[in-house]
C-alpha cells in the first residue's frame, strides 16, 4: 500500500524534514472534548496486567528485577511481551516487563552500586568484560583537576552527569514511520561519503566515526523490530504502523542509553495526521484510535532505568522524563492542538493518573479555547501535567520544538543537548564570604582570601565578593561540562538517537543554579535589614543574625525581584566567558527537579533565615511561606526572570487547594485558564500545576495504600508521591499552597 | 489620601465573579461573634497611598478577564473615601469592583463608594433585629436598608450569610432570610450560605481575644445544604 497516499507533497518528500509534513498535512482541531472514547476492553486488561506489575514493582522494594547477565544494547535481549493476547504495539525493553537492564557505558560503578542496592549482584562477565572497555565516567575522572574534584565534593557543583548517561537528547523518533529506516540509513550514507570527500581534521575524524556508528544503530534498529516480526525498512501505511515503528526507534534509544532524561519529543500531532487519514478511510473508528494511543502509552509507563539510592537522592520518583509536548501553535497562524492533543491528555483518564509520560502543554494565548479548558480540567484533576510558554518559545525556535526533560527546549532533530546539572547560588555567597572557604568542610575550595572582616555585612562590599567569585565558579563550571561531554561523547555515544537528528546538529550546553530564592532573600536580607555575621573559634563564618524587615522574593516587589533578576543575568554572562566544548551554545535554567532537599542539605546557615540542611525551594520557586500577597503576587515575581538570560527555562511549581480556585469544577478550569493566561501573557516560561489540599498529602504519606496513585508535579516533572523519601515527602508537604483568606 | 490595609490577596476565586484581588481594609463598626479577621478591628495593618493600592492592584490584571477587585475587610465602608479614590483609579483601567460588605455604615463617602463599584456581596448576618444587634453590634435595618440603596442605583448583589449552629442554622432562619430578600429579588443574583468555621481561632489567640464561639462546632455540609433547599425554593440561587 503507498505509504503516502492522500498526503499533500511538500518538501518533507525530498528531504528529512518532519516539521513541512505536518504543516502540510495535520488537521487543526478547535472543538471540546465531547468526541473522546475510553478505553477498549483489550485496553482495560492489559491496564490491569500493568497495575498488577507496578504492585509488584512496589511490593518488591521499588524494584521488579535486573537483569545482570545481560549489558543493555539494542538487540541484547529477545523479543518480549507483557500480554501478546491484549497488546496491539510491542516491544521492552529487557526480557520481561519492568525488569532493568544493566547500561554500564556511562559508569561501571553505578551500574554495580545500583544492582547491590536493590540486592542484585552484577555478573562477573559483565565485570570482566569491562576491563577491556573504558567508560564515560573512567574517562572523566582521568582529566577532572583538584579544583574540579573539590568543587564537586563540596557539592557547589552538584549532580553532574559524569557517572551515568547524560541524557536530554530527543531523538527525532518521528522520522522512523515516516520515512522507514532505509530512507535513514541512505541519507546518513551520503552524508558520510560527502565528509570523506572534506579535509580529516579532527573534527570531521570524529563525525564520520559517529556517522558510522549511527548507520550501525540504524541497521540494528531495524533487526530489533525484526525480532517482533516486523519490518520497519519502509515508511509506516498507517497510525497503528506509525506509533509502532516510532516507539521501536524510542524503545532502541532506551535499550542504548540510560540517559538522565530520555524525553520523546512531539508526536501526538504528528500521529495525528495517519490517525485522521484512517478515520476518513474507515479503517479505524475513534475507539480504534485512542486504543493506539493508550496502548502507546501503556509501554511509556514500563520504561524504567536502573538508578542508585543516591541518584534517587537528586532526581527522586524513578523518573524518565518521557517528556511529550502538546499544543502550541503553527508558524502559519493555526493551532497545533489536534484530537490526538486530547487523546493523549485523555489516558490520564482511560489509564488513570500517572507521572509518565511527562505530558506537556505548549500554553499559547491563541490556543483553542476547547483545548484550554480541557488541559486545566485534567491539571485540577489528576496534578499530572505542566505547561510552558509556546509564546515566548516558538519566536526563538520555530513551531516544531520540543521540551526535554522538564523544561528544557530544543529543535526536534535540529538541536541537542549536553546536560550540566546545577550549581548551587547560596554556598557561593558563603564562599565568598569566607574567602574561598567551604563553610562545611572548611576546605579551601575556590583562590584565596580574607574572610570577610566587618561584623555588619554591607552590600556593596559582599556583592563585590560575590561577583569575583561567582565568576571564578563559572569557569570551573564550564570546564568541568567540557571534559564530562567530551568523554560522553567519547565513550558512550548516542548513536541511535543522534542518528535521528541531522548530521550538521546545533549544539546547546544547558547549566543550572539552585537555591535562586535563597540567594535573592538573602541579599535583600543584607541590603534592607540588618545582617551580622557569627564567626567559629576560627574566624569561619558560619551563621547571621538578621534584624528588621526585608523585603522577599514571591511577593511582586521590585526590591528583592530585581535582585533575583540580575542574579540569573550574571550567571549567564558569566558562563559565557568560557568556550564551550564543540562550539555549543551556554544556556541556562533555574530548575532543580527535587535535588533542592539534597542542596540545601549541604549547604549552610543563610542570611535570608534559613538554617543549615534547610532545603532550598526549588527551581525558580519563592522560598516556601514566605509568600504574604497570595498566588499571583507570587506568579508575578517569577514571571520577571528574564528568559533571555535562561533560556534553558524557569521552573515554578505552583499548588493550589481546590477550594480557592473556585466552587465548582467548571469555575475552577475557567479560573485555571485565566491564571495561565495572565501568566504567560508577562513571558513566564515554565509552571507545574497542582490542584490539591494539605490535607491529602499528610492522608497519603501515613495512609500509602489508600492514595496507590497519587500524583503530584514536583520540578519540571511528575512524580508518584509514594516514590519520594520520606524527606522529599515532607518538603513538598511544607511548600506553600495557596488557599483563600 | 492614605488609607490602612490589613492584606492583600492577589488571588481569590470566592469573593465575586471570576478571579479577584481582595484588599482588606482596617476598621469595622460590628464585632460579629464570629468574625473571621479580628486584626482588622483596631488599628493596624499597613498605611497605603490610594494610588499605590491601585497601582498594587492594577499589577494582577493580566489575569483578570472576567474578575477584578473586591473591597473587604474590616469594613471596606468604613474607609469610604479612600476606597472611593481607589475606585476612580480602578475603573479608569476598566477594573470590575465587588464591594463586600454589611451595609452598617451610612452617610455620604458609604454613599458615594457604593454609586461607584460594579456590585456588592452583602451580609445578611442574622434575620431579625434582635439577634443582629446581640451577635454583631449594628442593626438589621440599617442593612436592608443598604439593599435597598443597592437596588435603586441599579447595582448586582451577591446576599451571604454564615450558617452557625444554633444561631443561622435552623428552617425558621432560613424562611425568613428568603423573606427579607423577596422584595429585592430582582437584583439578587446569587445567594451563599458559608458554613460556620474556626480556622481564626488562632489569630485570636495570637491577638489575646476571647472568641465568643470557641465551643460551638463547625456547621457541616448537609445543614448548609438544607437551609439552601429552602432559600432555593422561594426562586434564589443558591450557591
Amino acid at each position: 500500500m503507498d505509504a503516502y497516499r492522500n498526503f499533500i507533497t511538500g518538501k518533507w518528500k525530498d528531504n528529512i524534514d518532519v516539521a513541512d509534513f505536518i504543516r502540510c498535512n495535520y488537521t487543526p482541531y478547535e472543538g471540546d472534548d465531547s468526541f473522546l472514547a475510553g478505553p477498549t476492553p483489550r485496553t482495560v486488561r492489559l491496564r490491569a496486567v500493568l497495575e498488577a506489575l507496578l504492585k509488584a514493582e512496589k511490593d518488591n522494594g521499588g524494584v521488579l528485577g535486573v537483569d545482570t547477565e545481560t549489558v543493555s544494547t539494542l538487540l541484547a535481549y529477545p523479543a518480549a511481551y507483557m500480554d501478546k493476547e491484549n497488546e496491539i504495539i510491542f516491544g521492552l525493553q529487557t526480557g520481561a516487563p519492568l525488569v532493568r537492564g544493566i547500561n554500564p557505558f556511562g559508569g561501571l560503578r553505578m551500574g554495580k552500586a545500583a544492582c547491590e542496592a536493590y540486592g542484585y549482584k552484577m555478573s562477573d562477565k559483565i565485570t570482566e568484560d569491562f576491563k577491556y572497555r573504558k567508560t564515560h565516567n573512567d574517562g572523566v575522572f582521568q582529566v577532572y583537576s583538584d579544583e574540579m574534584r573539590k568543587c564537586r565534593h563540596v557539592g557547589i557543583l552538584t549532580g553532574l552527569p559524569d557517572a551515568y548517561g547524560r541524557g536530554r537528547i530527543i531523538g527525532d523518533y518521528r522520522r522512523v514511520s515516516l520515512y522507514g529506516v532505509d530512507r535513514l540509513i541512505e541519507e546518513k550514507s551520503r552524508d558520510k561519503a560527502a565528509l570523506g570527500e572534506r579535509t580529516m581534521t579532527e573534527e570531521n575524524i570524529r563525525l564520520s566515526e559517529e556517522l558510522y556508528e549511527q548507520i550501525e544503530a540504524l541497521k540494528e534498529l531495524k533487526q530489533l523490530a525484526e525480532m517482533y516480526g516486523i519490518d520497519i525498512s519502509a515508511p509506516a501505511t498507517n497510525l497503528l504502523e506509525a506509533t509502532q515503528w516510532l516507539y521501536f526507534a524510542y524503545l532502541a534509544a532506551n535499550k542504548d542509553q540510560n540517559g538522565a532524561a530520555m524525553s520523546l519529543g512531539r508526536v501526538s500531532t504528528f500521529l495525528d495526521i495517519y490517525a485522521q487519514r484512517d478515520l476518513e478511510e474507515g479503517t479505524l473508528d475513534e475507539a480504534g484510535v485512542q486504543e493506539i494511543i493508550d496502548q502507546f502509552v501503556i509501554k511509556l509507563r514500563l520504561m524504567r532505568h536502573l538508578r542508585t539510592p543516591e541518584y534517587n537522592e537528586l532526581f527522586a520518583g524513578d523518573p524518565m522524563w518521557i517528556t511529550e509536548s502538546i499544543g502550541g501553535m503553527c508558524d502559519d497562524g493555526r493551532t497545533l492542538v489536534t484530537k490526538n492533543s486530547f487523546r493523549i491528555l485523555h489516558t490520564l483518564y482511560n489509564l488513570g493518573s500517572s507521572a509518565e509520560p511527562n505530558l506537556t502543554v505548549l500554553w499559547s494565548e491563541r490556543l483553542p479555547r476547547g483545548f484550554k479548558k480541557f488541559a486545566a480540567k485534567v491539571s485540577a484533576e489528576t496534578d499530572s501535567i505542566q505547561y510552558e510558554n509556546d509564546d515566548l518559545m516558538r519566536p526563538l525556535n520555530g513551531d516544531d520544538y520540543a521540551i526535554a526533560c522538564c523544561v528544557s527546549c530544543m529543535k526536534v532533530g535540529k538541536q541537542m543537548q549536553f546536560f550540566g546539572a546545577r550549581c548551587n547560588l547560596p554556598k557561593t555567597l558563603l564562599m565568598a564570604l569566607n574567602g574561598g572557604k567551604d563553610e562545611r568542610y572548611f576546605m579551601q575550595v575556590g583562590p584565596a582570601m580574607p574572610v570577610y572582616d566587618k561584623d555588619v555585612l554591607d552590600y556593596d562590599e559582599v556583592m563585590r565578593r560575590f561577583d569575583y567569585y561567582l565568576s571564578w565558579l563559572a569557569r570551573v563550571y564550564v570546564n568541568t561540562m567540557n571534559v564530562i561531554h567530551y568523554m560522553h561523547d567519547k565513550y558512550a555515544y548516542e548513536k541511535i538517537q543522534m542518528a535521528l537528528h541531522d548530521t550538521d546538529v546545533d549544539r546547546l550546553m544547558a547549566f543550572g543554579v539552585a537555591g535562586l530564592s535563597v540567594l535573592a532573600d538573602s541579599l535583600s536580607a543584607i541590603k534592607y535589614a540588618k545582617v551580622t555575621a557569627i564567626r567559629n573559634e576560627d574566624g569561619v563564618i558560619v551563621d547571621f543574625r538578621t534584624e528588621g524587615e526585608f523585603p522577599k522574593y514571591g511577593n511582586d516587589d521590585d526590591r528583592v525581584d530585581s535582585i533575583a533578576r540580575e542574579i540569573l543575568d550574571k550567571v549567564i554572562a558569566e558562563l559565557r566567558k568560557t568556550p564551550a566544548y564543540r562550539g555549543s551554545k551556554h544556556t541556562l535554567s533555574a530548575l532543580t527537579i527535587t535535588s533542592n532537599v539534597m542542596y540545601g542539605k549541604k549547604t549552610g546557615n543563610t542570611p535570608d533565615g534559613r538554617k543549615a540542611g534547610e532545603p532550598f525551594a526549588p527551581g525558580a520557586n519563592p522560598m516556601h511561606n514566605r509568600e504574604s500577597h497570595g498566588a499571583l503576587a507570587s506568579l508575578n515575581s517569577v514571571s520577571k526572570l528574564s528568559y533571555d538570560s535562561c533560556r534553558d527555562g524557569i521552573s515554578n511549581t505552583f499548588s493550589i487547594v481546590p477550594a480557592a480556585l473556585g466552587k465548582t469544577l467548571d469555575e475552577r478550569t475557567d479560573n485555571l485558564v485565566e491564571i495561565l493566561d495572565g501568566y504567560f501573557s508577562q513571558n513566564a516560561h515554565h509552571i507545574n500545576v497542582n490542584v490539591l489540599d494539605r490535607q491529602k498529602l499528610i492522608d497519603a504519606m501515613n495512609n500509602p495504600d489508600l492514595y496507590p496513585n497519587l500524583t503530584i508535579r514536583v520540578s519540571g516533572y511528575a512524580v508518584n508521591f509514594h516514590k519520594l523519601t520520606k524527606e522529599q515527602q515532607r518538603e513538598v508537604i511544607s511548600r506553600t499552597f495557596h488557599v483563600s483568606m | 489620601m492614605k488609607g490602612r490595609i490589613s492584606a492583600i490577596q492577589s488571588l481569590a476565586a470566592v469573593d465575586g465573579p471570576g478571579l479577584r484581588t481582595v484588599v482588606f481594609g482596617i476598621g469595622c463598626p460590628l464585632r460579629c461573634v464570629y468574625c473571621h479577621n479580628p486584626e482588622t478591628w483596631t488599628e493596624g495593618g499597613e498605611e497605603y497611598e490610594a494610588e499605590e493600592l491601585a497601582r498594587k492592584i492594577l499589577r494582577f490584571k493580566p489575569y483578570i478577564r472576567r474578575g477584578g477587585v473586591t473591597f473587604s475587610g474590616g469594613e471596606p465602608l468604613a474607609q469610604a473615601a479612600f476606597f472611593s479614590e481607589v475606585a476612580d483609579m480602578l475603573k479608569k483601567e476598566g477594573l470590575h469592583i465587588a464591594l463586600d460588605t454589611s451595609g452598617n455604615v451610612t452617610g455620604e463617602a458609604a454613599d458615594e463608594l457604593t454609586a461607584k463599584v460594579d456590585m456588592a456581596l452583602l451580609d445578611v448576618k442574622f434575620t431579625t433585629e434582635e439577634a443582629y444587634r446581640k451577635y454583631t453590634g449594628g442593626s438589621l435595618a440599617t442593612t436592608l436598608d443598604y439593599l435597598a440603596k443597592l437596588e435603586a442605583l441599579g447595582k448586582r448583589v451577591w446576599i451571604r450569610q454564615v450558617i452557625v449552629q444554633g444561631l443561622t442554622d435552623g428552617a425558621d432562619n432560613a424562611e425568613a432570610l428568603a423573606g427579607l430578600l423577596a422584595p429585592h429579588a430582582e437584583v439578587i443574583d446569587r445567594v451563599e450560605l458559608l458554613p460556620f468555621r474556626k480556622l481564626c481561632l488562632e489569630k485570636y489567640r495570637r491577638l489575646g481575644l476571647p472568641f465568643a464561639l470557641e465551643n460551638t462546632p463547625e456547621t457541616d455540609e448537609q445543614t448548609v445544604a438544607r437551609a439552601a433547599e429552602i432559600i432555593r425554593a422561594h426562586g434564589f440561587n443558591v450557591v
